[in-house]
């Protein structure tokens, strides 16, 4: 017989690899300065990933911690999501090798990618699969290792993209502390941000910032207020803004068109870069390791990005 | 419902004003022929200029007309056959 449940999230980590990357490092291999970068994107180190830090790498230690900050074992995680777009390897997903680098012993495992909104949508998915009764405990990670994926002559992403993997735990419960999903695309902008080929063997991302800009700040803000609208609650009565970390100005922009509170709004790119998926669970460990959240408090969650495509959502904090 | 007629000098004023909004530091004078990067607006301030009068005279501004906005008229000029077209 169908039961429904409610579905919380339960714990919440995140992994910076490696070593901080200034923008003085960047700006030595590249055609821009460290001002041009601080005052096009408010990043000013962002973290590279070394050799031995791969993927499953960083999305393992990221869900290991996450597990143990939900007070569970391995034995209660009964599917992992992994939301990642820069891994080389097409065949397997990763999912299955950090469910087994965790050692999860009964863990179904799968790939999402949704490029910086992959995150979100698999958090939805992770609830989906929690109320529905498929799982009682979903490990969701999200994982980037983008700084394969950069070159010097294309500066604009050179210098914003970071590595890293956030993870959370999604988890049965009483309530329903995560909220409906809000979530579209529009594949006819499929170029404005894409891997692009230069060569044999020679892939990098390449952006038309302006264009990724301009879609951003005028889409996203709509979809902030649907989600709330979705949960039932007011955009005044969120404590959290979580959106994807592209870059600071959109931050800025989305603040403020939706009037949010500059102090209640995550600007981890300063020191993280974009980490695509990685950069909303990196950004809401941060704030929630920071102490500054109390229990309960709500959080608007907001992924977009390449595709295009978005999703964003409520959630309660533990 | 016929579309309220706009005037180059409406569109002007207006952006005269958004301009002086996302500059405030700037006293100098604005002029058709100004270009943006005279005016020392990067491509993300110029994108938030353009958002501006999208909203005010309720039009959108098709991806492959972004980049060739670099004057005052130029977006002048697109506002008002976007409006047009309204």
């Amino acid at each position: 017989m169908a039961q429904s449940y409610g579905s919380s999230l339960t714990g919440i980590a995140g992994y910076r690899p490696g070593q901080p990357i200034t923008n003085d490092v960047l700006s030595a291999r590249t055609t821009v300065s460290p001002e041009w970068i601080v005052e096009r994107t408010g990043i000013q180190s962002r973290h590279h990933a070394s050799a031995e830090e791969d993927i499953t790498t960083m999305a393992a230690e990221a869900g290991r911690k996450a597990i143990v900050a939900a007070n569970l074992g391995v034995e209660d995680i009964e599917l992992v999501i992994l939301a990642t777009a820069t891994r080389r390897k097409r065949m397997p997903g990763g999912g299955p090798t950090v469910a087994s680098k965790i050692g999860l012993p009964r863990a179904g495992a799968f790939d999402l990618n949704a490029v910086c909104a992959g995150f979100t949508y698999s958090l939805a998915m992770a609830s989906n699969a929690v109320r529905t009764g498929d799982a009682k405990h979903v490990l969701v990670i999200g994982a980037e290792r983008t700084s394969e994926w950069i070159n010097p002559r294309t500066p604009d992403t050179f210098v914003i993209f970071g590595d890293g993997a956030g993870a959370a735990v999604v988890s049965r419960s009483e309530e329903n502390n995560i909220g409906p999903a809000v979530w579209g695309s529009d594949g006819t902008r499929a170029g404005v941000l894409a891997m692009t080929e230069f060569g044999p063997g020679e892939e990098y991302v390449t952006m038309d910032g302006p264009l990724v800009y301009k879609w951003s700040t005028a889409k996203i803000p709509p979809v902030a207020r649907q989600a709330c609208e979705r949960y039932g609650v007011a955009l005044e009565d969120v404590d959290w803004l979580v959106p994807h970390q592209a870059n600071k100005r959109i931050i800025d922009t989305l603040a403020r068109t939706l009037r949010f509170p500059d102090d209640h709004v995550a600007r981890d790119v300063v020191d993280t870069g974009n980490t695509s998926a990685a950069s909303v669970p990196l950004a809401l460990s941060r704030l929630y390791e920071s102490g500054r959240m109390a229990p309960g408090d709500l959080v608007l969650l907001l992924g977009f990005g390449a595709g295009l495509t978005y999703s964003g959502q409520v959630i309660r904090m533990p | 419902m016929t579309t309220p007629t706009i005037t180059q000098e409406d569109v002007f004023a207006e952006m005269d004003r958004e301009l002086r909004r996302l500059l405030p530091e700037f006293s100098g004078e604005i002029t058709p022929t100004s270009t943006f990067e005279e005016l020392d607006l990067d491509s993300l301030t110029r994108i938030d200029l353009l958002a501006a009068m999208e909203i005010a005279f309720e039009i959108e501004v098709p991806d492959d007309e972004v980049a060739k906005v670099v004057r005052v008229q130029d977006l002048a000029d697109l506002v008002l056959s976007l409006h047009g077209r309204a």
